[in-house]
């Protein structure tokens, strides 16, 4: 019989969901916002930290159409963003999955562990918990890139009105800055962690839909990188009925 | 995986891309109504967070505007416009435009009116 273990909470099944939905919505609109002044630097001055300084994103990433579209989705999707994200965090903390997530004393040496594994320099994979080290930090750093979003967010929503949040990034252009940085950061570890999900393990997609994980096919049991072992080595099913040795 | 695990998964995909692709039109009618709700909420929020009697004080160290007018500028009181001063006051229509225009305060309101919602 596979061992099936409940891996994921049906809360943090439903915010992840609404996350991607919100923050493919955020990302797009925010595009087309920041297509209408391509650029952090003001009128007159230079800004040479963004080579494409002046260049506008491609079209077919952005979303809204328009100026004013786009700023009509941006502004209806963030407090589904908040909320969900608000929910997310609290849930984490009041339900103690936050320790799955928190990096911890040994994770720096378990996730160089994990980079020698997937070079090919370790030949077997570390154990692990739920997460390895490297998910740990990934998953850690994407609410917290979070945070700075909406607070950056909200310093260029109103940057008189919540003046003391735009001086927290020094000024408007700065605060502008943090809120692209950080969506671009936030967006490649989306991608990474897309691209790891199908790569090493897909088996995870059942557990974020309907919250059940097949044990005997985790990385872990399966020795996985990506593209490697991808379904298991190839007496996997007779180990699962324990056939004896012969 | 067995055989009703990958019908499963096959109607899932199918359906997930199904709806994606649908809500790629930035612009359907039904979502219309959400943002319009969504801007009357924003509307209120910012009505009741940034009450005018809270925010109407100006910080001591605002310039005061003097011959800056027109300039933006935070002001203790309505900027008049002196004629001693400055002139003869104009609005002058003038940069990319095929036909410049520099119309006295008379020469505006002689000009036809139109009332026009923007959507």
């Amino acid at each position: 019989m596979a061992p099936l273990v409940k891996r994921n909470h049906w809360v943090v099944r439903l915010t992840h969901w609404v996350s991607v939905f919100a923050i493919v919505i955020m990302a797009g609109s925010g595009m087309r916002i920041f297509n209408a002044h391509p650029a952090f630097a003001r009128p007159g001055e230079r800004f040479p930290l963004n080579p494409w300084e002046g260049r506008s994103i491609p079209e077919w990433l952005t979303f809204g159409g328009w100026l004013a579209g786009a700023r009509h989705w941006h502004f209806a999707m963030m407090w589904l963003l908040v909320a969900n994200g608000l929910l997310y965090l609290g849930f984490l903390f009041f339900h103690g999955e936050w320790r799955d997530i928190v990096p911890r004393r040994g994770d720096t040496r378990d996730a160089w562990e994990m980079l020698k594994f997937y070079l090919f320099v370790r030949p077997d994979h570390p154990p692990q918990a739920k997460h390895n080290a490297l998910q740990k930090s990934a998953y850690f750093a994407m609410p917290v890139l979070g945070v700075i979003i909406v607070l950056s967010g909200l310093a260029i929503w109103k940057p008189v009105t919540l003046g003391f949040i735009t001086r927290l990034f020094v000024n408007y252009k700065w605060a502008r800055f943090v809120h692209f940085v950080a969506m671009a950061l936030l967006l490649l570890l989306a991608l990474v962690h897309v691209f790891m999900v199908f790569a090493v393990d897909p088996y995870s997609l059942r557990a974020i839909v309907t919250g059940w994980y097949n044990q005997a096919r985790s990385p872990e049991a399966r020795n996985a990188r990506p593209f490697y072992h991808l379904f298991g080595p190839a007496r996997e099913t007779d180990a699962e009925r324990e056939v004896p040795p012969a | 995986m067995s055989m009703d695990r990958r019908r499963f998964l096959g109607i899932s995909a199918a359906s997930l891309s199904s709806a994606l692709l649908s809500a790629c039109n930035g612009n359907p009618e039904r979502a219309q109504k959400l943002l319009a709700l969504a801007e009357r909420g924003n509307l209120r929020v910012e009505e009741g967070l940034f009450r005018h009697t809270a925010m109407n004080h100006v910080a001591p160290s605002a310039p005061v505007a003097g011959a800056s007018f027109p300039k933006y500028h935070i002001s203790k009181t309505v900027p008049v416009w002196d004629t001693a001063v400055r002139g003869v006051w104009r609005l002058e229509v003038s940069g990319a435009v095929r036909r410049p225009l520099s119309l006295t305060l008379d020469d505006l309101m002689k000009l036809p009116r139109i009332t026009q919602k923007v959507d």
